[in-house]
């Protein structure tokens, strides 16, 4: 992955081949990314909206990009703060901030696949029933495995408070999971 | 579901997705590239602040204020000349007496008592009182307006206001020469108000 991020990154730096590069990139990162927003998210439409924003985001603004971080830690936060940026205008149109869970939840069950094990439509029940920052680490940790290091540098978070969230998370669905798992 | 571990859970996305959609993605996200690309990008030739927006707005208002009043003041003075030239001017009694005065004639009058009347220099006076006398009288012809117009300019080299100089004349006469006056001029509709 590192001498893909490279060719990558030579070939977005250079102006004539940059569209050529945002291909690579794309090719490389742009399922891991969509599926990333679609757990926040739950619905198609709006998620596959936010990942063109996203991947047009990175492309206009990849002079910022410092190398001080891997490419897709630095992908990964831009989608994580275009997805933020979407919930926030979906909570603008519901009453309250547990309207809107309730909401995502419900959207959960129409848009999972028909074959879709019961405990695997909970698993996703119970993210959406965990607070945003809770929701973020608990996603990127449990479905891309991302190390907290990096986690660290997406959300602006201390390793120990990224451990902890992930500690709480994994609890709460859980417990949603015995709660309401129907054997 | 005791020792229940989502650990041991397989990882799976189970949304659904439409076909092909990732291919869609990328030719959308290079389409917008490609459209951002080939138009052109205006340059402002200079920044609008607001500030001289604020400051160009209030110069125009204060104009356009300054040219309305000064129109305004014009009327009012060119009205007000009108009004000095017809009950004021600055012209000496002997002047008054060649325009505007009572002009005194001696005619014969018969005895039937015809009158003649005599022309003044002005034209559009008209002539209110009439006197008969059998030989060698003098008749005067008096126009009470050009009377009121006589008693008003003394030597007044300052234009005076109207009101006072009216006050003034109406004080010097007799109440015969009000009451002929009020035979005279037509009532103030609005009097009847006050009746």
């Amino acid at each position: 992955m590192k001498s893909k991020d490279s060719e990558i990154i030579e070939l977005m730096q250079n102006e004539r081949t940059r569209e050529k590069g945002i291909r690579s990139l794309m090719d490389a990162y742009q399922s891991r990314l969509y599926w990333h927003i679609r757990r926040m998210i739950v619905d198609h439409d709006l998620a596959q909206d936010v990942l063109q924003e996203t991947l047009i985001k990175a492309y206009h603004n990849f002079h910022q990009f410092k190398q001080d971080s891997l490419l897709y830690t630095w992908l990964y936060r831009i989608a994580t703060n275009e997805a933020l940026q979407q919930l926030k205008k979906l909570k603008k149109m519901q009453k309250s901030d547990e309207e809107a869970d309730y909401h995502l939840q419900n959207l959960v069950a129409d848009n999972v696949e028909k074959d879709a094990d019961e405990i695997q439509i909970l698993l996703q029940k119970a993210i959406q029933s965990l607070p945003e920052k809770q929701r973020l680490v608990f996603t990127m940790r449990y479905y891309d495995d991302l190390p907290y290091e990096e986690l660290s540098k997406i959300l602006d978070m201390s390793v120990g408070t990224l451990k902890t969230n992930y500690h709480y998370a994994k609890q709460k669905v859980e417990e949603y999971i015995k709660e309401n798992y129907e054997s | 579901m005791k020792n229940f571990d989502i650990e041991n859970i397989e990882r799976k996305n189970i949304y659904k997705t439409p076909e092909n959609f990732l291919d869609q993605v990328q030719e959308s996200v290079l389409q917008k590239i490609s459209q951002e690309n080939t138009i052109p990008q205006t340059t402002k030739i200079f920044k609008l602040n607001w500030v001289y927006v604020v400051a160009a707005s209030l110069t125009l208002l204060f104009g356009l204020v300054t040219f309305f009043n000064y129109e305004e003041n014009n009327e009012q003075q060119i009205s007000e000349q009108k009004i000095d030239t017809v009950y004021a001017s600055n012209n000496s009694p002997q002047e008054n007496l060649i325009n505007n005065e009572i002009i005194e004639t001696e005619t014969q009058v018969e005895n039937k008592g015809s009158i003649k009347t005599n022309h003044t220099i002005n034209p559009t006076i008209k002539t209110t009182q009439v006197s008969n006398t059998k030989s060698g009288n003098n008749i005067r012809y008096a126009n009470q307006q050009n009377k009121l117009v006589t008693k008003k300019t003394e030597n007044k080299t300052q234009p005076v206001s109207s009101e006072a100089q009216l006050d003034q004349v109406i004080k010097e006469m007799s109440n015969t020469e009000i009451a002929d006056i009020g035979i005279a001029a037509e009532q103030d509709v609005y009097l009847d108000l006050y009746n």
